[in-house]
């Protein structure tokens, strides 16, 4: 070998100790000349151009839609591919794993890199201080489908939390969330489409359940719907679907008689949900039905037209159907848990109150699969659910850790343990409401007519110091007048879109506060009462915080607690002195929190621009979601400019479960108020549970 | 709204439980994304393009994705071969020039922390494309794949046909040269 080859030999072999990380060690033995090669290699090492964000998040959008056009196709093929892919799948994925280690800590970087303030802090040209708070709207996950690549197998039983006894079993006795279990056992015509979830194109989060919006939909017992008219809407009820196989129904089938009666109970019985909130749909709306075609319709045009919303807001997916047969049997009380009947996946087996309920299989249930793999097989996959009703946070925490139950939500400070738990799976995610000041603006004889005054207050408001120091940093501040969620992320103005007036008010800024005191007639500030519950001592807390803010700015806060009925009594009314606290409306449509007559608008508004919207917005309600959000979106700014209210940040909330639930991504509701009907697609890799439980 | 779904820290680097397609993919796509568009990027020099290209690069991993078998290649060859063949194809069907570009404007993603580092950042990132310019085509493709894609001489073979021996002398003979360029540099 010549001198020359044994050099470039020797350089060759250097790069290659770079490229292992082995260079530092090894410099010292090579010569300059290859030390000038290695120094130009590491300079273009480290020149690395990478992709914008921007690009990165458009091409990964693509790929989403790209992917999902694929397994279309897929659908459409005889032999599908998954027939064939599993043993190649099984080779890969080997490869696949350890290649993950690296990707995690890229994950981990990105995620964290992309929860931080979205900008650097930006001075305002008026304000001494630096706005600060400003947040961006979270990176959104790519679609998972958990589904994963396994074969999902039948059998074993999911175990889960319920936080608080179950109310009753049956809607028309009770506000339908209180029964927690019923969208286990019974089903509504529509339900949120899982294809459209993290299970699928990821669209939707599911996380929510206050989310109505047709867009997500998909059949239930209805496999079609039409609207063909505002006001009508028509529900073609599916074939083969049987209710639970025990008397006194026996496993018939469901009839449209069946759908019109349950929807006819809830308006006309004295405890049914529409029939106590909606009195106007009530007493109007029409239901028929026709057995030979399978449809029923409801028909709201004969009520006020503002009653629309509150058609789509019910009717598809919020009431359960009952059996006809079974209401006449039981005497219209299906409230008593062993009168359940249902056509849900579920049937309620046992119940004991505060401490547990039971639930079988229903094995005549009448959805598969909609997704792969498992496409076309028959739901449910586990024999099984057990709902220990636990209330206490400690406790439920404990059948986290023991793995008695294979999930757990909660807050920062109830879930931290386990977030760095390599075992265990976990999202995060925030509420569609936050907790706010409101105040009476309507009395002009108190400070908070002028907005001067409220501006003041948002400016005394050190938000970011809640975050940092309340919620320990995991919070969202921007939450008033609609809290961020995929689902709405079109009516959510972030702070760095606001116009910088508007921007200004989440900053802290003390001397600008005193100065509009000052402009407003309060050179030296004011006492104001805050009239809260008791019921939780964080809400004590969060306002002695608020209060010391204030001081600041000379406004003295003074806190009056009540314990929780004396509260509710007068959040329903409306009647306190001065502020309160209380959270804000999720119906971002409907614009209650600043609107209106009801509890919503604590703050007493009556703003003809807000009017105005309302009124755009309701007609769009139901029929272009899109131009509804942007309408909502553009008022955001006005309305956080009145500081009508002095929103609170929503903390996150988080999801942990153990790795042996499969094809669940942490979901909570999969459409309106169906918590937790994501049980019907989850299956148990049993045989790591077994493995796992060995572990404890 | 859900802004943290980790797969568990550590816990993906010895859970061997499968993921989805979407889900792997995904994880795929974050990780090899600025490799190989910084592939890309030496091979064509010019952002707007560097970003058509990665983009069909990933369209097509997507589309064969079903089609890759580990046991005959790692990730990083695999999808660095897709990524090769459509350079390639795409200096074929564009009958582009088979060098760098003399002039290359690139935005800087750069961990700058003045105006002026980022200035002498850019100066720095344009000197060594211009010595990038100086290669030959199967130089500078052999270089990009060793730096962007982090290859081995072995990877680099299978992906461009060559023998690994050739690739070790190709790849000798480029950082000989850019060596020769970048001292020459150093001394203007």
């Amino acid at each position: 070998m010549t001198r020359k080859n044994k050099r470039d030999k020797q350089l060759l072999e250097n790069l290659e100790r770079i490229l292992k990380g082995r260079d530092i060690e090894d410099s010292a033995s090579m010569d300059d000349e290859t030390r000038v090669a290695l120094d130009f290699v590491r300079k273009m090492m480290s020149l690395r151009e990478e992709p914008s964000k921007e690009y990165a998040k458009n091409l990964k959008t693509q790929l989403v839609h790209q992917l999902a056009e694929q397994e279309k196709k897929e659908d459409s093929k005889k032999q599908g591919f998954w027939a064939w892919q599993f043993p190649r799948i099984t080779a890969w994925q080997a490869t696949v794993s350890a290649m993950l280690v690296v990707i995690v800590m890229a994950s981990i970087f990105l995620v964290v890199s992309n929860i931080g303030p979205a900008s650097s802090p930006e001075e305002t040209a008026s304000s001494p201080t630096i706005v600060k708070g400003t947040v961006t709207i979270p990176p959104e996950k790519y679609p998972l489908i958990d589904g994963y690549l396994q074969k999902p197998e039948y059998g074993g039983f999911a175990t889960s939390i319920l936080a608080a006894d179950v109310a009753g079993f049956d809607e028309a006795f009770i506000q339908h969330y209180a029964a927690a279990t019923l969208k286990l056992t019974n089903e509504e015509m529509l339900q949120g489409d899982w294809t459209k979830g993290p299970a699928g194109t990821g669209e939707f989060d599911f996380m929510i359940a206050g989310i109505n919006t047709m867009s997500n939909k998909t059949g239930a017992l209805a496999d079609s719907w039409e609207i063909p008219e505002r006001g009508k809407i028509i529900f073609h009820i599916r074939e083969g679907v049987h209710w639970h196989n025990k008397p006194p129904t026996n496993g018939r089938e469901l009839t449209v008689e069946d759908v019109v009666y349950s929807f006819k109970r809830m308006c006309t019985n004295p405890g049914a949900y529409i029939k106590i909130t909606y009195p106007l749909l009530a007493k109007d709306v029409k239901i028929t039905g026709d057995e030979a075609a399978r449809t029923v319709t409801v028909d709201a045009t004969a009520c006020p037209s503002s009653e629309w919303s509150n058609v789509t807001g019910v009717f598809p997916d919020y009431l359960s159907i009952m059996p006809k047969d079974a209401l006449e049997y039981y005497k219209d009380n299906m409230n008593d848990w062993k009168n359940s009947i249902g056509t849900g996946p579920f049937m309620l087996t046992d119940y004991v109150s505060n401490s547990s309920v039971t639930f079988t299989r229903n094995d005549n249930y009448w959805m598969t699969n909609p997704r792969k793999p498992g496409k076309g097989d028959r739901l449910p996959y586990i024999d099984g659910i057990k709902l220990l009703i636990i209330s206490d946070t400690a406790t439920a925490m404990t059948a986290f850790r023991t793995k008695k139950v294979d999930s757990a939500t909660g807050y920062y400070d109830d879930l931290k343990e386990f977030l760095d738990n390599p075992d265990v799976k976990r999202l995060s995610y925030t509420a569609e409401t936050c907790y706010a000041i409101f105040m009476r603006t309507d009395k002009a004889d108190l400070p908070f007519s002028k907005l001067e005054v409220r501006q003041a207050l948002m400016l005394a408001t050190d938000f970011e110091k809640i975050k940092d120091e309340f919620y320990d940093g995991k919070a969202i501040i921007l939450s008033w007048p609609a809290a961020y969620i995929k689902e709405y992320k079109d009516a959510y103005v972030p702070i760095e879109n606001l116009p910088a007036n508007v921007r200004e008010l989440y900053s802290h800024n003390v001397t600008k506060a005193k100065e509009l005191l000052t402009t407003a007639g309060y050179p030296t500030g004011f006492t104001a009462t805050i009239t809260f519950s008791t019921s939780s001592t964080t809400t004590t807390d969060y306002l002695s915080m608020i209060a010391r803010m204030w001081a600041d700015a000379g406004v003295t806060l003074k806190l009056d607690g009540r314990d929780y009925n004396t509260w509710v009594a007068r959040v329903r009314a409306r009647n306190y002195d001065e502020m309160i606290y209380y959270n804000s409306s999720s119906e971002w449509q409907r614009m209650q929190s600043f609107s209106g007559t009801s509890a919503f608008n604590q703050s007493y508004v009556d703003d003809k621009r807000v009017n105005a919207a309302l009124a755009i917005s309701m007609e769009l309600l139901g029929y272009d979601d899109a131009q509804l959000a942007k309408n909502f979106a553009e008022l955001v700014p006005y309305v956080i400019e009145q500081s009508w209210a002095i929103p609170t940040p929503i903390p996150y909330t988080y999801v942990c479960w153990w790795p042996w639930v499969r094809n669940w991504n942490g979901e909570l509701s999969v459409g309106y108020y169906n918590t937790p009907n994501y049980l019907k697609y989850e299956w148990i890799d049993q045989d790591l549970k077994r493995e796992m439980m060995k572990r404890r | 709204m859900i802004f943290l779904i980790l797969p568990g820290g550590s816990d993906t680097a010895t859970d061997t439980s499968p993921g989805s397609i979407a889900e792997i993919f995904g994880r795929l796509y974050e990780q090899y994304l600025p490799k190989v568009y910084q592939y890309v990027s030496y091979r064509v020099g010019n952002r707007t393009e560097a970003e058509e290209l990665t983009s069909v690069i990933f369209e097509k991993a997507l589309t064969k994705f079903g089609s890759y078998d580990s046991k005959r290649a790692a990730f990083s060859t695999w999808i660095f071969s897709i990524a090769h063949n459509t350079v390639i194809d795409h200096y074929r069907g564009r009958s582009r020039e088979q060098k760098l570009q003399k002039e290359v404007k690139l935005r800087i993603v750069a961990i700058s922390t003045s105006p002026e580092e980022e200035a002498v950042r850019s100066e720095e990132i344009q000197k060594l494309h211009k010595c990038l310019s100086l290669l030959n085509r199967n130089e500078q493709e052999l270089i990009s794949l060793k730096f962007s894609g982090e290859m081995t001489n072995r990877e680099i073979a299978r992906i461009t046909g060559l023998s690994e021996s050739n690739v070790g002398t190709i790849l000798c003979r480029a950082v000989r040269k850019l060596r020769d360029e970048f001292s020459g540099w150093q001394h203007d």
